[in-house]
């Protein structure tokens, strides 16, 4: 990358963001964008130099300038979305239109969904307190340019002492409007003690146009509150994905996360979660698969600050053709989380000769009375179990699907949601075994 | 059923067998014993189709069909089956959902049609209880964290839902105590009928006892040897395979 292309488009995003600091948001947010761009002009745009950044490329993101505020957008059809819409009469839907809430402000007394703009209104000191609470700019430039920039948002509030029993499916999905726009996405998710809720953020398009999405999903989950997270992207082959989950988990508190890539062409997702007091879980899952020339890039960061914390980490790739992939599992254990416990595993699968998976584990310890605990492998289909179903007069292709989907199972049986792992094994069989 | 002449083929461009003659007849039972090396286990696979072992002369026919011309699986769909001498584990995959796809892909490739879950459910828990199988077993992964005896078991359970015209059981003997021995012989000789074959290869005599051969073969050198009735059997285990055919 040009330095001269760099400056172009920090310059680019410089004037979007003037834009926002004349506008009528509150003072103490416009500070927070201007510290939140301060940050990411000073850090500039990540290369492959920078460790977190090494097997992931923007280069062919960079050669898109993409403008904000896509034209308005008619609510597709129902029955286009309807594809995407596993959950019928058992979750509560929300739409969210080439970033614009559709819902109509949504409290159905177990928790209020509302978007950004809106929760600014009515529930500023709220905002004000928790917003940047679980993210860190220094670490992801891309928050920060969420954050400086993001107009369009979603704000779960879940009160105290409540469990949600429907999950809340909240449908991004981008129409051709989005053609050549970016997305940026602020939302936050504030489930209070005592609480439960499953939400499912998933990601589609309509169209195969190219667009950027950019999506910061803060979480803060107050103590014994539990949260059961579903990330699904299912995006066209043009598209463009950076996002991110990031976590603040008070004490006794559980965090699962389920990614699960269907489709989709350039992504990057960080899950982070700090476990800040004691006794506090987390447990991430993932899956990908990949085909043609898509890269996806997971990084998942699990602090442990406290303190009698486990967590727990499962990460499958599966990839095709020119695919390739990053798992990046980091595990920190700072000084004084005395009876941590905590594993993790990614496994890849490798379907053709020319697909790449690259893998790295990290783990740093600062303390001595810790359970730790991970591994990483990177394999084809077992040649001997084919010639085995095949000689039981199975056909090769079927024998491969079942050995695929003996390999993703592993992962699907994780997920706490028959709904969400039923939805995600149909479109798997769908795109792996054609 | 299965007629080969002059079988020539070789691993790695190693010659294995070099000109082997066999014809087994409907409801015959055939034993071929022979040294290690001998060329036993490539005739398993070159019977059952495995990659790597190619045929360089010689012919096989199954059925009134060239069987080299056939893929691995529609050999097993005509009726071929072959126990394996080291059985795969296969993690995430369910013994019942497996066999189920198996015998579903034969029946499909016979024109009849797919078997009911309820009436595959209660046949192959009759089979595993004759098989003295823990049920438990048929919901776990291919033998996944099978003991030795239970994974030779779990073939012939195969064996029994599939119901083969030809089976080969290739060292099925290896690793099984003298009880485990029995039961697996019972299930075979409870396949037994005029219109199905056996190939028993075996390093031991001690199998035969159970499941008795009508012919018995030594192979050595990619060739057999000498063939006789199941006294031949008897003959090998007490003065060895030196001297055979000399």
């Amino acid at each position: 990358m040009s330095e001269l292309n760099e400056q172009n488009l920090i310059a680019h995003y410089a004037s979007q963001h003037q834009h926002l600091l004349t506008s009528a948001e509150p003072d103490w947010l416009k500070f927070y964008r201007a510290k939140a761009f301060e940050t990411f002009t000073e850090n500039g745009i990540p290369t492959t130099a920078v460790e977190a950044w090494k097997y992931t490329q923007l280069r062919t993101w960079h050669k898109n300038k993409f403008h904000q505020h896509p034209k308005h957008a008619q609510l597709p059809e129902l029955y286009e979305l309807q594809l995407f819409s596993m959950l019928d009469e058992h979750c509560q839907e929300v739409i969210v239109l080439d970033g614009v809430l559709q819902t109509k402000i949504s409290d159905n007394n177990a928790m209020q969904i509302m978007d950004f703009k809106h929760a600014l209104k009515t529930e500023e000191p709220l905002l004000q307190s928790y917003l940047g609470q679980a993210v860190n700019h220094d670490e992801h430039p891309f928050v920060s340019l969420c954050d400086a920039l993001a107009e369009q948002g979603i704000v779960v509030i879940v009160p105290e002492n409540i469990v949600v029993d429907k999950p809340l499916h909240i449908l991004y999905v981008s129409s051709k409007n989005s053609e050549n726009c970016v997305n940026h996405l602020r939302n936050l998710i504030i489930v209070g003690k005592h609480s439960k809720v499953e939400i499912i953020e998933h990601f589609v398009d309509l169209h195969d146009v190219t667009y950027f999405t950019n999506h910061v999903t803060e979480v803060i989950l107050e103590e014994n509150a539990s949260l059961s997270h579903y990330k699904l992207e299912q995006e066209g082959n043009k598209s463009f994905h950076i996002g991110g989950i990031h976590v603040k988990q008070n004490r006794g508190s559980d965090f699962c996360s389920n990614a699960v890539t269907i489709s989709g062409h350039f992504s990057r997702h960080d899950i982070a979660t700090t476990m800040v007091e004691e006794s506090a879980n987390c447990t991430l899952n993932g899956l990908y698969f990949t085909h043609n020339q898509q890269h996806v890039d997971y990084h998942t960061t699990i602090h442990h600050d406290a303190p009698h914390c486990h967590s727990s980490s499962v990460y499958k790739g599966i990839l095709t053709d020119k695919s390739s992939s990053v798992f990046n599992g980091k595990v920190v254990v700072k000084h004084g989380a005395q009876k941590t416990a905590s594993k993790q595993e990614n496994h890849n699968l490798l379907l053709s000769e020319s697909c790449e998976a690259n893998s790295k584990p990290e783990l740093e310890i600062y303390t001595d009375d810790v359970k730790c605990a991970h591994g990483a492998t990177t394999g084809q289909l077992d040649e001997e179990a084919l010639f085995f179903l095949q000689s039981r007069g199975l056909a090769l292709s079927k024998a491969r699907r079942m050995l695929i989907r003996a390999f993703a199972n592993d992962v699907f049986n994780q997920m706490p949601s028959s709904i969400v792992r039923d939805y995600c094994q149909r479109y798997l069989e769908m795109a792996a075994y054609e | 059923m299965l007629n080969i002449e002059n079988l020539h083929a070789s691993v790695d461009g190693k010659s294995i067998l070099k000109g082997l003659n066999l014809n087994i007849k409907p409801g015959e039972i055939h034993a071929i014993m022979g040294p290690n090396g001998a060329g036993k286990s490539t005739l398993a696979n070159v019977l059952s189709g495995r990659d790597g072992y190619e045929v360089t002369q010689g012919s096989i026919n199954f059925k009134g069909q060239s069987l080299l011309d056939m893929n691995i699986d529609i050999r097993a769909r005509e009726g071929l089956f072959l126990a394996f001498q080291y059985p795969v584990e296969i993690p995430g995959v369910s013994n019942m959902s497996f066999l189920k796809a198996a015998m579903n892909a034969k029946r499909r490739h016979r024109e009849q049609t797919e078997m009911d879950a309820m009436d595959f459910l209660s046949l192959i828990k009759t089979k595993a209880k004759q098989l003295q199988l823990n049920e438990e077993m048929l919901y776990r992964a291919v033998n996944e964290g099978f003991s030795g005896g239970e994974k030779k078991r779990n073939e012939v359970l195969q064996m029994l839902m599939l119901e083969p015209c030809l089976s080969i059981l290739d060292e099925t003997d290896s690793g099984l105590d003298i009880d485990a021995l029995q039961i697996v012989a019972q299930g075979v000789n409870s396949l037994r009928a005029n219109n199905r074959s056996f190939l028993v290869i075996t390093h031991y005599q001690r199998l035969l006892n159970y499941i008795v051969p009508d012919y018995v073969h030594v192979l050595a050198d990619g060739k057999i040897i000498k063939s006789g009735n199941k006294e031949l059997a008897l003959e090998l285990e007490e003065s060895g395979y030196v001297g055979v055919g000399s």
